[in-house]
């Protein structure tokens, strides 16, 4: 009864397809493409806001989850920020960035007003005599670009997603990953420097 | 190639800059050749941009250790109902009958989550049948019985899988016999996950159109302090939801789930360690778990 890794264990691939079958199947369906999504958002599209809910709700609430704490909390910022993010649906440019950097900086300032406001209630509290349970001392998590990344890597295509695990997470060499996957080395490396670039420019969109 | 150009022409072998590309070999796996290394010495540009793909790599490399945590089933309602009492005047009028102030309070589950993207370019093969199903046919806020609920997930097959098709048996051969009836809806064994030791079970039944996950174990080893927490995870491996905690000392508990939860592929049972450390999510830590399935 040891620690394990849930990822490795929840929803084991289908054994009978061959990893490139898996790969064309999963590719296969072309979704709404984030930048398509937002900018519905932009013109009054509330199912678009609908949807973008159910594909970045974990994002936003994640980053809340780990920075205030509570669930309660955590679903009180997820639902300013959503309500946020359609106020501000006219000001939305897709060419200007991603939806998952727009949602993460809300989210992170949300979060900050939330730790802000606690701790101005707490030093009131103390002013007033009032005994206080809640003041921990403890430093809020700021998970933002960690929840982003993972976030990123979830969404990412096969064989991307597999190809960028290899190489950064179990820190095997590009060589090695093309013999694993039998693909091309050349295949793997645009992978490998696509993914990576694009990683760095997710990252970069999430503002303090 | 998305680095400026350089600026002398004259300077060209020396000082171009490295590609984004060849700086993300260099992050990972290559070792810089010398007239890289002269380069990066005296450009900061390229410096700064390896140092940004150094940092997407460390961050990146602790991706793993992140569970992302899906809101709670009623969330989408609230933020409705938000949206709804400040918008007045700019809107649409509300797309389904029922606004989400009067949705039903003991069925979060009805409600809540947002209907899929109509975009017609949404893929049949991933896209559940039932979704559409429901929410065309059946306005959020409408009151189903898990009755009509599990018929028509049976006939379309999609409940649990194949297995599907004996609920659907039950589901007619007990029709007429009253609703206070318990039935069986799915089971999983639950397994350490290392050694695959067999400790217990759990069962989803369906009683008077309610869900219930009722987990039973021989031993759960909570460690010192700590207390066992029920989730139900995702299919997809990347989503789960807390169902509940079970009773200090206890080793079995009874919980009420939403059948969309199950419908939505929330089917692994999940019991894990957890501390009172203030952080709700998941510890990583599973001492067993299983994946529900229509009983054979």
């Amino acid at each position: 009864m040891t620690t394990t890794s849930l990822r490795s264990l929840v929803a084991p691939p289908p054994r009978d397809a061959s990893p490139i079958v898996r790969w064309v199947l999963s590719d296969a369906p072309p979704e709404t493409s984030d930048a398509e999504l937002m900018q519905r958002v932009a013109d009054e599209d509330r199912d678009a806001l609908a949807e973008v809910y159910r594909r970045f709700g974990p994002l936003v609430h994640t980053i809340a989850v780990r920075s205030v704490g509570s669930h309660h909390d955590a679903e009180d910022v997820t639902q300013q920020v959503f309500v946020a993010l359609w106020r501000a649906r006219h000001s939305l440019d897709p060419a200007a960035g991603s939806l998952a950097g727009w949602l993460a900086t809300v989210t992170r300032r949300r979060c900050a007003d939330h730790h802000a406001q606690r701790s101005r209630r707490e030093r009131d509290e103390r002013a007033l005599s009032v005994p206080s349970e809640v003041a921990t001392g403890a430093q809020p998590e700021d998970a933002t670009e960690r929840v982003v990344l993972a976030r990123e890597l979830d969404a990412l295509g096969e064989p991307r997603r597999t190809i960028i695990r290899m190489a950064v997470v179990e820190d095997r060499r590009q060589q090695d990953i093309a013999e694993a996957l039998d693909l091309p080395l050349g295949t793997v490396k645009s992978h490998i420097r696509r993914g990576l670039l694009d990683l760095r420019t997710r990252l970069e969109e999430v503002k303090a | 190639m998305t680095r400026p150009p350089t600026r002398h022409e004259e300077d060209v072998v020396h000082t171009e800059h490295l590609a984004d590309e060849r700086l993300v070999d260099l992050t990972l796996d290559d070792d810089a050749l010398a007239h890289e290394r002269e380069h990066l010495a005296s450009c900061a540009a390229c410096r700064g941009t390896l140092a940004d793909l150094t940092r997407v790599v460390d961050i990146a490399r602790e991706a793993p250790t992140v569970e992302l945590v899906t809101p709670g089933p009623g969330l989408w309602a609230r933020i409705v109902e938000d949206l709804d009492g400040s918008d007045v005047g700019e809107r649409i009028p509300p797309r389904d009958a029922a606004p989400a102030s009067l949705q039903p309070e003991a069925r979060p589950d009805v409600a809540v989550l947002p209907a899929p993207a109509e975009s017609s370019s949404s893929p049949e093969v991933v896209v559940p049948l039932r979704r559409e199903h429901r929410d065309r046919e059946h306005p959020v806020g409408r009151v189903r019985p898990a009755l009509t609920w599990l018929a028509a997930a049976c006939a379309a097959g999609i409940l649990l899988g194949a297995g599907g098709v004996v609920v659907a048996d039950r589901l007619q051969s007990g029709s007429g016999a009253g609703i206070d009836v318990i039935r069986t809806v799915a089971t999983a064994e639950l397994d350490t996950l290392d050694t695959r030791q067999r400790l217990g079970t759990a069962t989803v039944s369906e009683r008077a159109g309610e869900l219930n996950l009722a987990v039973s174990a021989t031993e759960l080893d909570r460690g010192d302090s700590g207390y066992v927490e029920v989730w139900l995870i995702n299919r997809d491996g990347k989503r789960m939801v807390s169902v509940g905690v079970l009773d200090e000392g206890a080793t079995a508990g009874a919980f009420p789930v939403s059948r969309q939860l199950l419908d939505e592929g929330y089917v692994v049972v999940d019991l894990s360690r957890e501390q009172f450390d203030d952080k709700p999510q998941h510890s990583g830590d599973s001492i067993v778990r299983g994946l529900l399935r229509t009983p054979v």
